[in-house]
């Protein structure tokens, strides 16, 4: 009984953790390029009471065996890193980047991080930067005389100088990882590679395998409300059918003390 | 007494296991491909003073000294005799994500544990560091042994098939890859489709020796008849369990589906536990009533041995 106290102690918490990740998907559902996540369960451990084909005699063996298993785990959360949609702002500092691909920022630290949240900033020495003020590697100045920033899809940034002659001022670098999921969100749209999610592939906008940039537009999350709402209704309920299982193992309980 | 006491005590412990079972299920409700399971209970053996030594006697009717000479047979404690796993498919939910596989029919894909190559039905992958498909665990999946090697029935072959699995990952870059109904992986580089591997699955004639290993895995003893099924063999690979010495089971009803059925892979899909929650809450609570009046039986026991120990007092 006491097992089944705890095996349904790790379905509720495996549940709760589902409808922690669904909050923040929820939470995050218009921040820019933010990427959804999904919780993965799996089966714990199994108790063999009888391994299956334990010898019942000297000829014969039992067909299936006694497993027990002892609860639930949350194996992973995972990461979906599809495209949101592109939402048109009209801003000429707003990129977006169609298809794969991160920008590299350098974090105040020094380390680099990487972003898909295209939406930028000039800073106060005229370099482009993202909105906490991280510069974009490579770091690209904006000549103070100059007007009229200018995108091109294959992330060549142009400007108009004085004499309204264009100048092309930098390019936009795009990174690849072989595993994208097994990037770590840092927060601040932010990401950080790590051993699971391979070496940073650095490339340009329009090469094979990178998408192209979109000046313009912002890419929305790419969180669906609605899945995320009966998700968490799934989750609610699984919850409290695991507490009933709570409550009937405390009945037997209280049964076996009642004996006597 | 003591006896009866004994009896209902065994009952009381084989519905809390089955309350056990039933926990695990309702825990992995949401699991992918999770299978329930049940236990299935069977009567202890009586004891050598309890068998009915005359079992040659001519049935009729008995003598008052023959009844009584007759041993009594209602004391059977309970044993649980097998855990019976449901491996029927649960149901499929669309995913959109093209690292979920589901497999509809009987299959399973191969993964490469630190144990050994363990089967699951839960095709929710993604990649490591190298861009090889793997399993939440970071386990690679496998494609099929190489050709010659049966994938399976005869354990030594499985281990000579298992000498270098590592070799049998599949490597696929990134997340941009199709994956067809026989689990053929191509990617379209530069204009072309190309094949990055395939995906290999197998079917389980005798779906008893399946052993649950954790972590959405089985473990296969060996009868439990692997076979890859038709479509899914490479050319030049020996067909489905030819030159094995074991002969298959007889041909019985599969919860797994015919293995004569080639399997379906279908990407952007994921397999759901096929636990239903109404069947385990009923079950429950039957397996909490059947408790309780285990109890009430033992207590019963105890009064009346209580009862007993008055008789004579003054």
């Amino acid at each position: 009984m006491l097992n089944t106290l705890n095996t349904a102690a790790t379905g509720m918490t495996a549940q709760s953790r589902q409808i922690e990740n669904i909050s923040n998907n929820l939470a995050n559902a218009d921040t820019t390029a933010f990427k959804k996540s999904r919780t993965d369960f799996q089966d714990l451990l199994y108790h063999n009471l009888q391994a299956p084909g334990a010898a019942t005699s000297a000829t014969t063996q039992n067909p299936t065996g006694v497993q027990i298993g002892v609860g639930v785990r949350v194996a992973g959360n995972v990461r979906d890193h599809e495209d949101g949609t592109l939402r048109p702002t009209q801003r000429d500092l707003d990129i977006a980047i169609e298809g794969k691909g991160f920008l590299a920022v350098q974090k105040p630290n020094g380390e680099i991080a990487y972003t898909r949240d295209g939406s930028l900033r000039m800073g106060p020495e005229g370099r482009i930067e993202t909105a906490s003020g991280y510069p974009i590697v490579p770091e690209t100045q904006v000549p103070p005389t100059s007007r009229e920033i200018n995108f091109s899809f294959d992330g060549r940034i142009q400007v108009k100088n004085e004499q309204g002659e264009t100048e092309e001022i930098g390019q936009i670098q795009l990174t690849n990882f072989a595993n994208a999921s097994g990037l770590q969100a840092e927060g601040g749209n932010l990401y950080n590679a790590t051993p699971a999610s391979g070496a940073p592939v650095p490339g340009t906008p329009l090469e094979a395998g990178y998408g192209r940039i979109f000046q313009g537009y912002l890419e929305a999350s790419n969180v669906n409300p609605t899945v995320e709402m009966t998700d968490m209704i799934r989750a609610q309920r699984m919850y409290e059918l695991n507490s009933k299982v709570i409550s009937t193992a405390d009945q037997m309980m209280n049964a076996l003390n009642s004996v006597r | 007494m003591d006896s009866g006491l004994v009896t209902s005590l065994s009952g009381a412990l084989a519905q809390s296991r089955r309350i056990e079972t039933i926990a695990n299920n309702i825990a992995n409700a949401e699991t992918p491909a999770f299978k329930e399971r049940d236990l299935v209970f069977e009567e202890a053996l009586e004891s050598a003073h309890q068998q009915d030594t005359r079992s040659d006697v001519e049935p009729g009717p008995l003598s008052k000294s023959e009844l009584l000479a007759r041993p009594r047979r209602e004391n059977r404690p309970v044993l649980y005799g097998a855990d019976f796993t449901n491996l029927k498919s649960g149901p499929m939910r669309s995913t959109g994500n093209s690292f979920d596989l589901a497999i509809e029919g009987n299959g399973f894909f191969e993964v490469l544990s630190p144990g050994g190559v363990r089967l699951t039905r839960a095709g929710n992958l993604s990649l490591d560091a190298q861009g090889q498909l793997v399993t939440r665990d970071g386990f690679l999946v496998l494609s099929p042994a190489p050709a010659g090697l049966v994938v399976s029935t005869d354990p030594t072959q499985q281990r000579a098939g298992a000498a270098n699995p590592q070799a049998r990952a599949i490597r696929v870059g990134d997340g941009n890859f199709q994956v067809d109904v026989e689990g053929n992986i191509t990617r379209i580089t530069e204009g072309a489709r190309q094949l990055v591997g395939r995906l290999s699955v197998v079917q389980v004639e005798n779906p008893d020796a399946l052993k649950h290993s954790g972590q959405n895995m089985f473990e296969a003893a060996p009868e439990a008849f692997l076979k890859a099924p038709e479509n899914f063999q490479d050319a030049g690979r020996a067909p489905a369990s030819a030159g094995v010495g074991a002969p298959a089971p007889e041909p019985r009803s599969n919860p797994l589906g015919p293995t004569n059925v080639a399997p379906r892979i279908h990407q952007g899909m994921l397999e759901s536990s096929n636990v239903n929650p109404v069947q385990q809450m009923t079950r429950m609570i039957e397996a909490q009533r059947l408790y309780d009046q285990n109890l009430r039986l033992m207590q019963s026991h105890g009064d009346m041995t209580s009862k007993l120990s008055e008789v004579g007092k003054f």
